[in-house]
């Protein structure tokens, strides 16, 4: 039985950069305990050895620009200053 | 023609100079006007006239979910992260209408990046059923499936990924189909599972969804999972008849399981006898790892979402929190106030199975029993043509009802997401009405491009109950 708890759930919001508010944390670490409760059936399932894995290719394409959309993209920019995304400064100042 | 005409219906009022494509438009933008506000499952109605009425759906009026990029227009797959972003360029499903002659009208509601099953995680407010307005239409394609049962648009674009077009198709009298994985572009299709996610048609009616598959049909080399075939005419599998030898195969969970509801059951009952008369052989087949269905789509959806929606983050596109101190801050906050609660607890569980520790247990382990499930159902369909189940274990969800206890609303697609997880077709059709006058679906399902045998038999089936004519009250 998968045991989770409040820091764990602490410890994935870090992980996925998604801040939660108090009254997320209280309602997810019950209901992921839950989830993951649910999923715990899969550990007991026997792999039967006689079924190959799934098998993936890669397809791919040659490595070109097919359209020109620069100024589409950019305008979908929160801000964008001379063909550039603009963003906040990466390190606070001191 | 009236509001609920088929496409087909429409098609010959066209052809015959009966009605114009501009005054069909101006008779969908009034019934949108009018009834949308009591089923809010449209989000935009564009005012642009139709510019075509040639090809196959040549000025035939259609909406499309707002996971699916329509050039120039807004496309917020039902999230506020995505509020003010248009879609820069036209995914192929849009084009390939607009080729066809479609009428492209506006973009439907729908759980936010289409995670949900009673399309009450929308940003933007819950759909509500035409059949009943207390009630879901289903989700997450829930703006789609109450737009064409409300009789404001004559077909719709839904997308599906574990049950999001049958589950709405079935809780609303309608047709959806999931193709086999690969065979409708997802090129400009916002993406949340990208390994099952693909791209339905809510119709009324059989022929309908078999004629718009026909305009999507074809391999899109924009999108590397596309199946490389030649565009194929689904109309042409229609015969109205059984095909010879035909036996269907009852899922043994559908005997077994507890849960479905009375109603439901008696539908299905039903239509199985129904097929009887229609000359089918009946069988119960037990497909062993199906009772495993939701549980591994959980890990690998979850998985998928924790991956696909990273990068929204306030950089690019989308929406920006304002105030942020540094970077970092900005992308937490962006993504701390761009998305909702379903959103945020499927990112959640997505990055514990992933993450070091578990990623054997939950992801690699998920992986070995899909490729199990795949292999059991090939084996199925070496003993029955096709199989059937309900399309929903119960009928439409009360609005309200599922909100906070997420594992009774997944448990809503039991049979739903199995297929979608080894990438195989099935598709729901009208099976007849509860006793308070409800809609109940029945599905079948078939192997991998079995599309032409599932369209027949569903048309078959159709044409022998026709249900697809009886139409909600109260939007006449």
């Amino acid at each position: 039985m998968t045991t989770f708890n409040k820091e764990e759930l602490l410890h994935l919001a870090g992980l996925a950069g998604l801040p939660l508010a108090e009254h997320e944390i209280a309602l997810f670490s019950e209901q992921i305990k839950a989830i993951l409760a649910y999923v715990d059936q899969l550990k007991d399932v026997q792999i039967r050895t006689d079924i190959p894995p799934l098998r993936t290719d890669n397809v791919l394409r040659e490595d070109s620009a097919e359209r020109k959309a620069n100024a589409a993209f950019l305008a979908q920019g929160p801000e964008t200053e001379d063909g550039y995304f603009v963003v906040p400064k990466i390190l606070d100042e001191k | 023609m009236n509001a609920f005409s088929t496409v087909h219906d429409l098609k010959r009022a066209l052809e015959q100079k009966k009605i114009s494509a501009a005054e069909l438009h101006a008779f969908y933008a009034e019934r949108i006007k009018k009834y949308n506000p009591q089923v809010n499952a449209v989000l935009e109605t564009f005012s642009e006239k139709p510019k075509n009425d040639t090809g196959l759906l040549g000025g035939i009026p259609c909406l499309i979910k707002d996971n699916i990029c329509q050039e120039g227009r807004t496309t917020s797959a039902g999230s506020a992260m995505l509020k003010n972003y248009k879609a820069p360029y036209q995914s192929t499903v849009a084009k390939r209408l607009v080729d066809a002659g479609a009428h492209l009208m506006g973009r439907t509601n729908m759980d936010e990046f289409a995670m949900g099953g009673s399309g009450e995680f929308s940003a933007y407010g819950a759909a509500k059923n035409p059949w009943d307005l207390s009630r879901s239409p289903g989700g997450s394609s829930s703006g789609s499936a109450a737009a064409v049962a409300a009789g404001l648009t004559p077909f719709a674009l839904g997308t599906e990924t574990g049950g999001s077009v049958r589950l709405p198709a079935a809780h609303c009298n309608l047709v959806g189909m999931y193709p086999t994985y690969g065979l409708h572009s997802r090129f400009g299709v916002i993406a949340f599972t990208s390994s099952t996610d693909q791209v339905g048609v809510l119709t009324r009616t059989v022929a309908d969804n078999a004629l718009v598959a026909t305009t999507l049909s074809g391999q899109d080399t924009h999108d590397a999972t596309s199946i490389p075939l030649a565009p194929k005419n689904y109309m042409a599998s229609l015969t109205g008849k059984l095909p010879a030898g035909f036996t269907v195969g009852i899922i043994k969970d559908v005997v077994d399981t507890e849960g479905i509801a009375p109603e439901v059951r008696e539908r299905f009952d039903a239509s199985i006898k129904q097929l009887e008369q229609l000359g089918a052989k009946v069988k119960v087949v037990d497909v062993a790892s199906l009772r495993y269905g939701i549980a591994l789509y959980f890990i690998i959806s979850r998985a998928e979402t924790a991956s696909n929606l990273y990068r929204y983050d306030g950089s690019l596109y989308g929406n920006r929190a304002k105030d942020a101190h540094n970077l970092i801050d900005m992308y937490l906050k962006t993504r701390e106030h761009g998305f909702g609660s379903e959103v945020k607890r499927r990112i959640l569980v997505g990055n514990y199975v992933l993450s070091a520790g578990h990623k054997d247990a939950y992801y690699n382990k998920a992986q070995l029993i899909r490729a199990q499930l795949r292999a059991e159902f090939e084996k199925a369909f070496h003993e029955v043509t096709v199989l059937a189940s309900p399309t929903s274990p119960t009928l439409p969800f009360k609005l309200n009802s599922v909100l906070d206890d997420p594992i009774a609303m997944y448990l809503a697609d039991y049979f739903n997401v199995p297929n979608c997880i080894i990438g195989t077709p099935a598709i729901s059709v009208p099976a007849g009405f509860s006793p308070e006058g409800l809609p109940v679906g029945i599905q079948f399902f078939g192997p991998r491009l079995s599309e032409e045998l599932l369209f027949n038999v569903a048309h078959a089936f159709e044409q022998a109950t026709g249900y697809y004519t009886k139409t909600p009250a109260g939007f006449e």
